[in-house]
């Protein structure tokens, strides 16, 4: 009986506020829990539905800021029939502070007609027409809550659990071990903090933490890592941590703990740590230094010179491809191949030895060949010598 | 020689002096339909040649000053959208011509090069989705510089198998120069009128076509063509290592439809071991790809040709 008037009461403790705002809206304001701790999540639901239906009314609300409270918006839900606008919003609020806070809303009612609105949405994307509406300011009745203080020392608000995964405690000397904390739980997102810090024991190598929050109805969903490895020369231990927690809920207060660590550190011993090869090999009596020398000499004396040679070889390769056309013209055996030694020449000087062999050829006339040889030879040794 | 072929020779040395190889040449692409690449250090006559030409024939012309900033739309045109008829309608470039004359062709990228290679092969040109055909007789007249200039890019070897022939410029004799220095400074250059209409090219290619070649001289064309891809079975394992590519089965036709040309330009009514041996080195010299060790000796293609001849038997 004593379980269900207190159920009755709590019911009863859900406040509604109602405002009637110039005939032409109603707004409600509903909040789950009017006396919270401080970070315990109060759910809060505006309501604004038009009553005037003949105009057409958008409404814009804006929360206050204030440092006593934190407040993310969950959800708006619009319909959209115009004349009858009605529109829920949805807040999820931590108090940050204890005794009385209160929480504010403003309110902006733009009131337009048909035909504004129709010219508004004639535009297009590069002409774009605004919308001519009469803004009306409201702030609407705060809600009052009374924030219960934590207990003394409290860190974390709301239900976590903290833990870690740590693969090995053992390692050798500098070989990093790895290690992640993770802080994972619903309630008040905590601030970032050092879990571990640093001695003269070991090396600490940290990450940027990886934060995952989601804002829900029944609070928010946190998960927080803390990637991390230790590294050091010697055997050491890894102090613990405890954190003083509170879960508003079951209104406890508990304690997330991190063991205290040992770990084992293999020294390398003296000998695998010694060279058994000397690198690199003395210096002295190293004369490779002068085989390399001579090489790039010779390679410079080298290029040096087949430069020049090139230079030369042009007039040379000239007077003896004259000299081999010559031979060859002397040696040709008949006609035909003489006829071919000429045509292989593209000169236009031998055109009137080609049109003769050819005639000969294919025309059967006779010819004296030893004449045209000789003919040719001339004209070859005037072109010898012109050059 | 034909009388018309006198008298556009006459008539072209009234603005050339000399470049008898140019000038037999590019008469040699006009008759047998094949494209020609005139590469020569720059002065030379050899934009003025290929103007002069254009001019004593009596055809439409356009001329294409290739330049690094060129667009493959710039030359063979564009779709623009007309917005009284809101629709696109094609704006020809200039190669929609008979004779085009494009003026250092390598100063311009390779991707204006691609855009030649349809129209130099096909005779058509694709702007869009629709497909034109180009009117006979269509002619590219290229001329270049040489690659070890500046600014300059390398043609590539799709495109320079569709010319027909490359032909090398080199500079005018000491008579000849001083008559362009006279003529140059007295302003007496005679000015090209057009001398042959489309009927007598037509007629004049007719006369090539009708020029004999007996069948072991065309098997002569396939065996030099064929030395150059496979040098060790002619016996001619001194350019083997010379060689990087032969010549592709273009080289063949060409080498036979310039030989024709050629034996009609010297007045022949058949094809002598000659003509062809003449026309070998500009149908060949541009299709034969020097191998590393070739070029590091400064070999040309035009030694390698010059072994081939020498080898190969004539029949």
């Amino acid at each position: 009986m004593k379980n269900s008037l207190g159920k009755i009461k709590w019911m009863l403790l859900i406040l509604m506020i109602w405002v009637h705002a110039a005939d032409d809206f109603t707004s409600k304001i509903t909040f789950d829990k009017p006396t919270p701790y401080i970070k315990e999540p109060v759910v809060i639901t505006v309501d604004l539905t038009q009553t005037n239906h003949d105009k057409i009314i958008f409404f814009k609300l804006i929360p206050k800021k204030s440092d006593a409270y934190e407040l993310h918006r969950l959800d708006t839900k619009e319909s959209d029939t115009y004349h009858a606008a009605k529109v829920q919003y949805l807040y999820l609020l931590y108090p940050l502070r204890s005794g009385e806070i209160n929480v504010t809303f403003d309110l902006i009612e733009s009131i337009t007609t048909d035909e504004k609105l129709a010219y508004s949405v004639s535009g297009d994307r590069d002409n774009i027409k605004r919308l001519n509406a009469k803004n009306i300011s409201f702030t609407l009745d705060p809600i009052k809550l009374q924030v219960k203080a934590l207990p003394q020392g409290t860190t974390l608000v709301g239900d976590f659990q903290l833990s870690h995964q740590l693969k090995n405690h053992k390692a050798k000397a500098y070989e990093p071990l790895p290690l992640t904390l993770t802080l994972k739980g619903k309630g008040y997102t905590p601030g970032l903090f050092d879990p571990i810090r640093q001695t003269d024991d070991f090396i600490l190598f940290k990450e940027k933490p990886l934060i995952k929050v989601f804002h829900t109805k029944e609070g928010t969903a946190n998960t927080i890592t803390y990637p991390m490895a230790l590294s050091a020369t010697q055997n050491f231990d890894l102090a613990g941590f405890t954190i003083k927690a509170f879960n508003p809920k079951s209104e406890k207060s508990y304690e997330l703990t991190f063991p205290a660590q040992h770990f084992n550190i293999k020294a390398p011993k003296k000998q695998d740590l010694v060279d058994k090869v000397d690198l690199p090999k003395p210096a002295r009596n190293d004369f490779t230094w002068i085989t390399s020398l001579a090489a790039y000499l010779l390679v410079f004396v080298a290029g040096f010179f087949s430069a020049k040679i090139i230079r030369f070889t042009p007039r040379a390769k000239t007077a003896s491809q004259i000299d081999v056309l010559t031979g060859q013209i002397r040696d040709a055996k008949d006609a035909k191949e003489l006829l071919q030694l000429l045509l292989a020449t593209n000169d236009s000087q031998y055109a009137s030895g080609i049109t003769i062999l050819e005639k000969a050829l294919y025309s059967n006339d006779t010819i004296d060949l030893k004449k045209i040889k000789k003919e040719i030879s001339t004209q070859l040794n005037h072109t010898k010598e012109a050059k | 020689m034909n009388p018309y072929i006198t008298k556009l020779k006459l008539e072209l040395h009234k603005a050339v002096i000399g470049q008898e190889e140019m000038i037999d040449g590019l008469l040699i692409g006009l008759l047998s339909e094949g494209h020609i690449l005139i590469e020569g250090v720059p002065g030379l006559a050899k934009t003025t040649t290929v103007n002069a030409l254009a001019k004593a024939l009596d055809l439409q012309t356009k001329r294409i000053q290739f330049t690094p900033d060129l667009l493959p739309s710039d030359i063979i045109g564009v779709q623009i959208y007309d917005p009284q008829s809101q629709t696109f309608r094609v704006k020809k470039g200039p190669l929609f011509t008979n004779l085009l004359l494009a003026d250092e062709i390598n100063r311009a990228p390779s991707k204006v090069q691609s855009a030649l290679l349809e129209v130099m092969q096909e005779q058509q040109v694709t702007i869009g989705e629709e497909t034109f055909k180009i009117e006979k007789p269509f002619l590219v007249m290229a001329t270049q510089n040489p690659i070890e200039q500046e600014g300059v890019y390398t043609l590539p070897e799709a495109q320079l198998d569709r010319f027909m022939m490359k032909i090398v410029v080199g500079h005018n004799t000491a008579d000849e120069e001083y008559e362009i220095m006279k003529k140059a400074a007295t302003k007496s250059f005679g000015k090209v009128e057009p001398v042959l209409s489309a009927d007598t090219l037509n007629e004049l290619k007719d006369g090539v076509n009708a020029v004999h070649i007996d069948s072991e001289l065309e098997h002569y064309i396939i065996q030099l063509i064929s030395a150059t891809r496979d040098p060790q079975r002619f016996e001619l394992e001194t350019i083997e290592n010379d060689l990087m590519f032969g010549a592709s089965p273009r080289a063949s036709i060409d080498l036979y439809k310039a030989s024709k040309a050629k034996a009609f330009l010297r007045g022949h009514d058949h094809v002598s071991p000659s003509d062809i041996a003449l026309v070998a080195y500009p149908v060949l010299r541009h299709r034969i790809v020097l191998s590393y060790e070739a070029r590091a000796k400064g070999m040309q293609a035009d030694e390698i040709i010059s072994q081939i001849i020498k080898t190969v038997p004539i029949p």
